[in-house]
């Protein structure tokens, strides 16, 4: 190293020379965010389960009495589509892989279709239970008392989940219509990340509040 | 291509360009550090306030116990969120891109919008005291945070919950930035350490602040929507509060001292002229102390706990001790034989070294048992984490403006004035809390503005002390001011050190570095031939690489 | 540049090899996963409805199948959602500082989670 020189300093550019990262370390970036940012979600939507599952231990006939007024009819019909609409959210990824852009719109399309009936399904499910007379907040009255919270609060916080995702599903159409991801479909990706997410917390969400 | 042609146009950017939205990490790194400090001057007028209170045993200057309440919870909050927190975001932000050589960090957007939300975060925090202020201190336990307290707890929930996002969104990208950007030639094992301490602060800071946030979200469902998830009353579970906000917070003592420790490597190093003692052990040490610090949260339990969850927990707090230890004797084996420059920054540094240790020994008191139990909820505790947080964090940070000061502005801090503002802090900050120690033991209770007229002496001492402390605050404000306009020119270079921010003109230019810079084998191999001459090469690179006088115009 | 970006080119196949059979669908492995995550749905809420009809006719023995029943059907669960994070989200082609980074918080929730419910809601029980 002694004969280091102040030319030698600097190497010569390797990847660039205007100031901006290449596409591979873009898209390398990009998605370690995203995975750290879905990090960060697990955390937050285990304090919302765990005060569920506390409860599910310590009041089994209310949850019991719960499952029997709702049944599973409505919910499992809920879950096949969210399942479906991941399913075509990775079949748009896929065709924007393979360059049918087209393909692609056809497919997200379909799955904020599906993020959109999902919502409508938590909606009706939702009116059931107000109709039930289970509320959010503490109601000393009702039999259910404290069931109301411990129930929409995580159910909750995931249908916002999916409605953020709808949102999402349509700008990246409307920048798909535009040709922004034919060159590098990171954009897809990062939104296809999101929405598998969402996914996963409810099937473990489906398992642990409807069926358990 | 020219590159030292182009060194001498750097310029520094003008004032109003850190007022305005920027991507440019060095702006944001300078906006997080300015706001922070700001916040740090709200918290300390607020210390005076609780310490004039102090001055006699009986309620003068509050009008009641509940205005005392909240100013206690108001300097907590103010100095954990929007100061401590936040100006490690800054130094992280400025310092970090240019020791791993990178033009900006991963994502530059997501940097100033994390930094955006502090401001409302704050306005939504401090609007909270015109309204019925928030007197749950800043802990916040449930039914005091839920049943007692009016409208400024939602506030404060609101504010701490917008602070948890940002610092969730810049932890990620620290992580993204420091696991992806580095030059080719710096592998993991050659990274400075305060990339290695921002490295795990981040990951803690990722996964214990959601924590906070879920936490937060229940609160405030419990105040705003008639949810009982935390009162006993309706169904809830207190200790659920306790818990999960102990899940982060424990953490986040960490996410507070971590980056500190990597200051106290860098600065040590720099200033002794001396290779850090066992590098591989001291990056790994941040790591043991990010994981461990997942395993100890209940040590802030022990009264509230079961009985047999207090072994395990005293345990973990005392291996804990282990991680630290490495380090602070990596701390002493770098100083030891070194060439000391007794520059502002490494009295700083040792200032953290020795006050730190005794924050650490008085932890591993509090760890004991029998101890706590005996100290629990005295001036004991809050000497204890003021010792970890002021004589640790705050110490640290200034060591670090005085370090990184000449990079930022390009101009030398005043050395007489950084003395004069070590004495007072020092001086001002050991016989502030000591005192608290014996107080502690005697029995003195922590959060009343009542208290035993036994203990006034002391409380006067106390007091007198704390102005002091206060008082030196102003110096270096003064110095800071005083030296971005007058300051000598610093140069690339001033300290000779060998990470790579210091390879590039001060200030950065826009890019930060003309090409991509190439980093020395060893960041701290001081003492060796090839380093004097990489030393030299730098300096023979950026000679002319000096700001204007008047600092805004190139050329 | 481009290129690096179709890495994953070559799971576009839509023939798939499963159980020594080659299958062709549209879709390839994305639409066997898909048939895989709607079976095991079904199998799910079935063997939920059973074991709970179960529980009902044998009170003796509820908290045993209650315990199977939580066991069954959160080892359902997490089949279906590696299914989704290893295909879909394609972990299987990412680094393995990707599964650190997903498994780490995993660990941190599901200790916490354990930790809770172990303790009683109601804290010091002396």
């Amino acid at each position: 190293m002694a004969e280091l020189t102040a030319d030698s300093l600097h190497a010569v550019a390797t990847h660039d020379d205007h100031g901006h990262i290449s596409e591979d370390e873009h898209n390398s970036n990009m998605k370690l965010g995203l995975w750290l940012y879905l990090a960060s979600e697990i955390v937050i939507f285990s304090i919302m389960i765990v005060g569920y599952i506390i409860f599910r231990i310590n009041e089994e006939d209310i949850v019991a009495q719960a499952h029997d007024e709702l049944g599973v009819a409505l919910v499992t019909a809920n879950t096949f589509v969210l399942l479906a609409s991941s399913f075509f959210m990775v079949m748009g990824l896929r065709a924007m892989q393979q360059g049918n852009r087209s393909g692609m719109l056809r497919w997200i399309g379909l799955t904020a279709l599906g993020g959109i009936v999902f919502l409508g399904g938590q909606y009706i499910e939702y009116s059931e239970l107000a109709h039930l007379g289970i509320v959010l907040g503490f109601d000393d009255a009702s039999a259910w008392s404290t069931f109301g919270m411990r129930f929409y609060a995580p159910t909750f916080f995931h249908g916002a989940h999916v409605f953020v995702g709808v949102l999402w599903a349509l700008e990246v159409m409307r920048r798909g219509a535009k040709g922004r991801y034919d060159n590098n479909p990171i954009g897809i990706e990062m939104f296809g990340l999101y929405w598998h997410f969402v996914d996963v917390v409810w099937i473990m969400l489906f398992t642990l509040i409807y069926l358990v | 291509m020219a590159t030292q042609h182009e060194a001498e146009t750097v310029r520094r950017p003008a004032l109003s360009e850190y007022l305005r939205w920027s991507v440019d990490h060095k702006i944001i790194g300078v906006q997080y550090g300015v706001a922070a400090f700001l916040f740090f001057m709200v918290g300390g007028a607020m210390a005076m306030g609780i310490r004039l209170e102090l001055w006699t045993p009986t309620l003068d200057l509050m009008a009641s116990g509940s205005a005392y309440n909240s100013l206690f919870t108001m300097h907590g909050t103010v100095m954990i969120f929007l100061f401590i927190i936040p100006m490690w975001a800054a130094f992280g932000n400025f310092v970090v891109p240019l020791q791993l050589g990178a033009k900006d960090m991963a994502f530059p957007w997501l940097n100033a919008f994390a930094f955006w939300l502090i401001p409302p975060a704050a306005i939504v925090i401090l609007l909270g005291y015109f309204v019925t202020p928030a007197e749950a201190g800043w802990t916040s336990y449930p039914p005091l945070s839920t049943l007692f307290s009016g409208d400024g707890q939602t506030l404060w929930a609101l504010g701490a919950h917008l602070l948890g996002i940002s610092s969730i969104m810049g932890s990620i990208n620290f992580i993204v930035t420091i696991l992806n950007m580095r030059p080719p030639q710096m592998i993991i094992w050659t990274m400075p350490l305060l990339c290695w301490a921002v490295l795990a602060t981040s990951i803690i800071a990722v996964m214990a602040t959601p924590f906070l946030a879920g936490a937060l979200t229940l609160l405030l469902l419990d105040r705003v929507a008639g949810t009982t998830f935390f009162d006993a009353s309706g169904g809830g579970d207190v200790l659920l509060w306790q818990n999960i906000f102990w899940f982060y917070s424990h953490p986040a003592v960490y996410i507070m001292v971590l980056p500190g420790m990597g200051v106290l490597s860098e600065v040590l190093s720099i200033h002794c002229r001396k290779p850090v003692f066992g590098y591989r052990m001291v990056g790994l040490s941040s790591m043991g102390i990010a994981f461990v610090g997942f395993t100890v949260w209940a040590h802030h339990m022990f009264t509230s706990l079961q009985p047999e969850l207090r072994i395990p927990f005293m345990i973990t707090t005392m291996i804990i001790a282990v991680p630290t230890g490495i380090k602070m004797f990596s701390w002493l084996g770098t100083i030891w034989g070194g060439k000391m420059r007794f520059t502002s920054a490494l009295l700083f540094a040792l200032g953290f070294m020795s006050m730190f240790v005794i924050g650490g020994i008085t932890g591993v008191m509090l760890a004991a048992l029998p101890f706590d139990i005996h100290v629990h909820d005295t001036y004991f505790v809050v000497s204890h984490f003021h010792f970890v947080l002021f004589g640790g964090s705050v110490f640290a940070i200034y060591a670090a403006l005085y370090h990184w000061f000449p990079k930022v502005t390009g101009r030398m801090m005043n050395e007489r004035l950084g003395r004069i503002h070590f004495v007072f802090t020092y001086f001002g900050f050991l016989f502030t809390f000591f005192p608290m120690h014996i107080v502690g033991m005697l029995g003195m209770p922590r959060r009343v503005a009542v208290y035993d007229p036994n203990f006034t002496d002391w409380n006067q001492f106390i007091s007198f002390w704390a102005f002091v402390l206060g008082f030196s605050t102003f110096i270096v404000v003064y110095n800071v001011i005083h030296s971005y306009f007058r300051g000598p020119v610093a140069g690339a270079n001033p300290w000779r050190a060998l990470t790579l921010e210091w390879a590039t003109t001060s200030p950065p230019p826009v890019t930060n570095f003309d090409d991509d810079p190439i980093p020395f084998e060893d960041p701290y191999g001081y003492g060796t031939e090839a380093s004097a001459a990489y030393l030299d090469a730098v300096d023979a690179a950026f000679s002319g690489g000096r700001p204007t006088p008047d600092g805004n115009q190139a050329d | 540049m481009a290129e690096a970006t179709h890495h994953n080119s070559g799971h576009h196949s839509n023939t798939v090899r499963l159980l020594g059979r080659k299958i062709t669908v549209e879709g390839g492995i994305y639409t066997v996963v898909f048939g895989a995550l709607a079976l095991l749905t079904v199998i799910e809420v079935l063997s939920a409805e059973f074991l709970k009809g179960a529980i009902h006719d044998a009170p003796s023995a509820a908290a045993t199948l209650q315990a199977i029943k939580a066991i069954v059907l959160l080892g359902i669960a997490i089949i279906k959602s590696s299914l989704v994070i290893w295909f879909y989200m394609h972990l299987r082609e990412e680094k393995p500082l990707i599964a650190v980074v997903i498994l780490l918080p995993l660990l941190v929730a599901t200790l916490s989670i354990m930790f809770l419910l172990a303790i009683p809601p109601l804290g010091y029980t002396l």
